[in-house]
């Protein structure tokens, strides 16, 4: 059959936005959901391999996530080999820098708005910002470490990565706002875009950041089981319902189990210093629970009954897969299962962006668009957004 | 969640590809892809304009059935079914 593309690009669905409107309204998502749908009923050991091909951008992850979880589900609960610890690591640093290079420029930087001064040294144009980021050394399979540092040091920092990165820890707002302020990469204006475009709204956007905590749950089996009976609680009740201690919570990078670098929340281009962060630490020799392959926090618990769940961290957040099998054996079949996505915590109705974009002032002028371009960027949905009403002003088509 | 799609490369040029998938046709950006050798009937994932990772065939084919699954339970939606899917 011949289709559109709408029609090809469109079993994602998308976020409407409309600044200034009171919740729920503020937020409204239309995104199927056919996870449970597609999954129930199909064989179990081939699932991790489907959703690898169908969440293409972060498909490694669904597999090892789905993976563990149904390795949990029959009571054979694994560990990640180094080797996949350090191939997450290495794919979450790929899509940081696509964020970077492909994502900000287009949200933060208008031709002629803040952040924009023409620096000749870095690029401003989309085509431009490709380039630079097609010389990254990493998208080779064989590419040196050091190969990969000295380009972040060059392109995305300017300066050496761990002195960024000392600089962050001690005082992430005031450090981001002195890095910025001598724009020196392309990332460093965008910050300093972000900044700009954040400031006519303070400080109502930090005290709605605030308000909504970070999820950073206890991983023990008690506390992980009696999460998943929530999650399925909540799961009757709504299509995609991502609920943590009985309200909304927000997970990004900010909010890594190992160290969570703005567990009290902060104003939204405070997020875009937490992916450069990351993107350090991922790109730094291994060490435990700090850097490189170990960074990330991934794991999976069984809960009885043919049940398992694994949590896995990304490059938006925390991930879940939730599994029910209907036998253990290896002709086992999907009874149940439930991804939930960064993208379900932070854009829920009653979530942190939600509470951001009600904070916003009514209507399509400038600096209330560069304020929503400022607040999506920084919490990065995976899906389009568009603003109401009429869908006459569009923040940016994401999809292909 | 987070698709890019598997299309397949019709024409490769200085430029770029012009990829194709159900129909629909893209040109794209082969920048980030510098170092594969990129061919016409190759399956590339792409996403905001820019091919971004190169993929089996089997792994596109394999897309391509789940989509059709979501498509097909879409269309039945807008037709009055249930829209379930098949399984």
């Amino acid at each position: 059959m011949h289709r559109s593309a709408d029609d090809l690009f469109g079993p994602a669905g998308g976020l409407l936005c409309r600044p200034g409107a009171a919740r729920p309204d503020t937020l409204t998502d239309t995104r199927p959901d056919w996870t449970a749908r597609l999954a129930r009923g199909r064989l179990a050991d081939p699932l991790p391999d489907a959703w690898a091909g169908l969440f293409s951008l972060c498909g490694d992850a669904h597999r090892l996530g789905s993976r563990l979880a149904i390795a949990a589900a029959r009571g054979q609960p694994m560990a990640p080999s180094g080797a996949q610890r350090r191939a997450h690591a290495r794919a979450t640093v790929h899509e940081h820098l696509r964020r970077i290079w492909l994502d900000w420029p287009i949200a933060l930087l208008a031709p002629d708005g803040p952040g924009s001064p023409g620096n000749a040294h870095a690029p401003a144009r989309p085509d431009r910002a490709a380039r630079v980021l097609s010389q990254y050394p990493g998208w080779r399979p064989d590419s040196a470490p050091a190969a990969c540092a000295d380009w972040i040091e060059r392109e995305l920092t300017g300066m050496p990565m761990t002195a960024w990165l000392d600089a962050w820890a001690d005082d992430p707002a005031a450090w981001l706002t002195r890095w910025c302020e001598q724009p020196r990469t392309l990332a460093a204006r965008c910050v300093l875009a972000s900044r700009h475009a954040c400031e006519p709204f303070m400080p109502a956007l930090t005290d709605a950041c605030m308000a909504v905590p970070a999820l950073l749950p206890r991983l023990d089996r008690l506390s992980i089981a009696a999460w998943a009976a929530e999650l399925s609680r909540d799961d009757l009740a709504r299509a995609r319902a991502a609920r943590w201690q009985g309200g909304p919570a927000q997970t990004g990078l900010w909010t890594r189990l190992h160290r969570p670098s703005l567990r009290s929340g902060g104003p939204p281009w405070l997020a875009l210093g937490a992916r450069i962060a990351d993107t350090i630490r991922l790109s730094l020799p291994t060490e435990q629970g700090s850097a490189g392959g170990d960074w990330l926090t991934i794991g999976a618990q069984g809960l009885g009954d043919g049940e398992g769940i694994a949590w896995i961290e990304m490059a938006r957040g925390l991930l879940l897969h939730r599994v029910t099998l209907d036998r253990l054996d290896e002709s086992a079949r999907i009874a149940d299962c439930r991804v939930i996505a960064p993208t379900d915590w932070n854009f829920d109705p009653d979530g942190v962006v939600a509470r951001l974009i009600e904070r916003l002032p009514p209507g399509n002028d400038e600096t209330t668009l560069r304020g929503l371009r400022a607040v999506i960027a920084a919490y990065d949905p995976c899906v389009p957004v568009r603003i109401s009403p009429a869908g006459a002003h569009r923040w940016a088509d994401r999809d292909a | 969640m987070c698709l890019a799609i598997p299309m397949r490369v019709m024409e490769v040029d200085s430029g770029g590809a012009r990829c194709e998938a159900r129909g629909v046709e893209r040109r794209v950006g082969l920048m980030l892809l510098q170092h594969e050798d990129i061919r016409v009937g190759d399956y590339l994932l792409i996403h905001l304009g820019h091919a971004i990772d190169k993929v089996s065939e089997s792994r596109a084919l394999e897309a391509w059935s789940l989509y059709d699954e979501i498509l097909a339970a879409e269309d039945a939606a807008r037709a009055g079914g249930s829209g379930a899917l098949p399984v």
